[in-house]
């Protein structure tokens, strides 16, 4: 964690000169990485190969989330989370994954919230799958078929990078979901 | 004594954050059960101190206070009953303001009838029981807290 609070300081200092010198607006944004997930990937790969955790997927983690197939639970990804998020000025996120129960719980997801305000996380969001059943129209998580009507026609919806983009199985690049596959619930 | 397995951040069990209990061993064998792996007595972790530790810390954990859920398995049946006696009065007594909820494939009526003493010191513990066994054919997956209508 020092390590990583050191490089986001001198981001931010970095920052912080360009708007003197050039008078305009200059801020760290932690960003979602669409493409540059894989492509950095591949670039890293030509001139570093294949390290352990680091470039032995098809994707980076992006932004100073906690690497998405580490398990542990939302309250403990959010204080660690926390930490990082202050030295971001033009925009930051920190997420959650969690089950669809959550959906019929306001409370949890009440308490949840409450603690992302209290730990100072500017945008928080809360993830959970979203498949929905072409024939009967039930939702819910599936696995390959809809539990209500045994329908496999079937729409299965994740987000990853804060859109919702149709099917994720077609509509992802090929980093983006190697990364659906390595995400883990958080509990 | 076993168990079947511990759910630290459980948000589907009850209103708010739970930890959820899961018992080992059950007599019901209801037709489509979500969790047959806890059906053998046999099966599952070997119940420790410090799995009871687990519990009690787990439901403060990071601040957060939570709700204690019991399910299984059976966590009423003679086999069990003295295990959730021993993790709903530790609870108790450490965390009074706990919320404790717990689910059984015996309805209310029968388990007045049985009247083990075990289970009537759980039932005084418990805020919450969800009663009776699952039956496929009232299966209502809309439904919250549990999978058939009855």
């Amino acid at each position: 964690m020092a390590l990583a609070k050191r490089i986001e300081a001198l981001f931010k200092k970095r920052c912080a000169e360009f708007k003197e010198e050039y008078k305009l607006n200059f801020g760290v944004y932690y960003t979602p990485a669409e493409n540059l997930c894989h492509t950095a990937l591949e670039k890293f790969k030509e001139k570093y190969g294949v390290l352990e955790d680091i470039s032995d997927k098809d994707f980076f983690t992006n932004s100073m989330h906690v690497p998405v197939w580490k398990e542990m639970s939302p309250f403990e990804k959010i204080d660690i989370e926390s930490q990082l998020t202050g030295y971001s000025s033009a925009g930051c996120i920190t997420y959650v994954e969690l089950d669809s129960g959550i959906k019929n719980n306001l409370d949890a997801l009440e308490t949840l919230v409450n603690y992302a305000m209290d730990k100072d996380i500017p945008y928080f969001a809360v993830n959970v799958p979203n498949d929905t059943c072409l024939t009967c129209g039930y939702c819910d998580e599936f696995n390959d078929h809809c539990p209500e009507c045994g329908s496999t026609d079937i729409q299965q919806l994740r987000r990853v990078t804060g859109y919702l983009t149709g099917n994720y199985t077609t509509a992802f690049n090929k980093g983006k979901q190697d990364e659906v596959h390595h995400r883990v619930k958080h509990r | 004594m076993r168990y079947a397995g511990l759910n630290r951040n459980d948000m589907s069990a009850a209103p708010g954050v739970s930890v959820s209990f899961f018992t080992q061993g059950c007599p019901h064998h209801c037709k489509g059960c979500h969790n047959p792996e806890t059906w053998d007595f046999d099966g599952g972790k070997e119940f420790t101190f410090d799995t009871l530790n687990d519990i009690v810390n787990s439901l403060t954990a990071n601040g957060v206070s939570r709700s204690l859920a019991i399910m299984g398995g059976e966590p009423l049946c003679e086999q069990n009953a003295f295990l959730t006696l021993l993790v709903v009065k530790t609870v108790k007594e450490r965390l009074p303001n706990t919320k404790i909820y717990i689910w059984t494939g015996y309805t209310y009526d029968k388990l007045k009838e049985v009247c083990d003493p075990h289970v009537k010191s759980i039932l005084e513990y418990a805020d919450y029981l969800i009663d009776g066994p699952y039956i496929q054919e009232l299966r209502d997956i809309t439904l919250s807290m549990r999978g058939s209508s009855n």
